[in-house]
């Protein structure tokens, strides 16, 4: 089980850190400017990007994107409620 | 009052004003000073907020409610925190359940991020070009403390936006 989520943004690719074994899963985004939020117990990551007015739907466990939604405007940090 | 810049990213989401009955994410939409309520299970976009642009000189106007101009009002007979040359920049505290904004709060200089205690009683904004924080007392929704810090980054709250 996935235990913590970060991004690095340098080279347009994001990590998942299994704090357990301490494995790391990383997969390529290729976006710009990216800002992703963990949506707890859904077991997705939301992420967006300043580069294009989209969300993409992480599915956490694979590290790959399973769906994206359209904003209006520029995305960027997002928050879960809880 | 010329206010300097606005905090549409950093609309503080008080959990205690909102009532959701599926998981919902806020998404902030930049350029069009507003934040979309989506469904986290698939989603589905819900209610779009709007209305986060500048607003104002100090005076009433029509998006600005009784309530929201007695309390900015207030804040100008309080000290202000902050640099003097900082500028002004809008929190906006957005109701999820009805998408009007209840409270605006006035702090100093460019906001980059929020984040909010996890007892819910203060928030914080950070300045990034001015290397400092402030905080917010989200019981009177009033900033109360300004620290300049060495070098601003981001906030590690969960439920931090913007």
């Amino acid at each position: 089980m996935t235990e913590n989520v970060i991004a690095g943004s340098g080279d347009g690719k994001i990590a998942a850190i299994n704090l357990a074994d301490v494995e790391i899963q990383v997969s390529e985004l290729s976006l710009e400017h990216y800002q992703l939020t963990k949506i707890c117990g859904t077991g997705t990551l939301f992420v967006s990007t300043g580069a294009e007015p989209k969300i993409r739907i992480i599915d956490e466990a694979v590290i790959m994107a399973k769906g994206e939604f359209v904003i209006e405007g520029q995305g960027h940090k997002m928050v879960a409620l809880p | 009052m010329i206010v300097l810049n606005v905090a549409i990213l950093a609309a503080l989401m008080l959990s205690t004003a909102i009532t959701t009955a599926q998981p919902v994410v806020i998404a902030p939409e930049n350029s069009t000073f507003s934040v979309l309520m989506v469904n986290a299970e698939g989603g589905e976009a819900g209610k779009r907020i709007i209305g986060l642009e500048a607003i104002q000189e100090s005076t009433k106007t029509e998006s600005v409610s009784e309530i929201e101009h007695a309390a900015h009002n207030s804040l100008a007979e309080d000290k202000p925190i902050g640099p003097s040359d900082a500028g002004i920049s809008i929190l906006s505290v957005p109701d999820a359940t009805t998408g009007g904004i209840v409270w605006r709060i006035e702090v100093p200089g460019a906001v980059h991020q929020t984040a909010i205690s996890s007892d819910e009683r203060c928030a914080v904004a950070i300045h990034r070009s001015g290397n400092g924080i402030s905080v917010i007392n989200l019981m009177s929704f009033t900033p109360t403390v300004y620290a300049e810090l060495c070098r601003c980054g981001r906030v590690a709250r969960d439920r931090s936006i913007g």
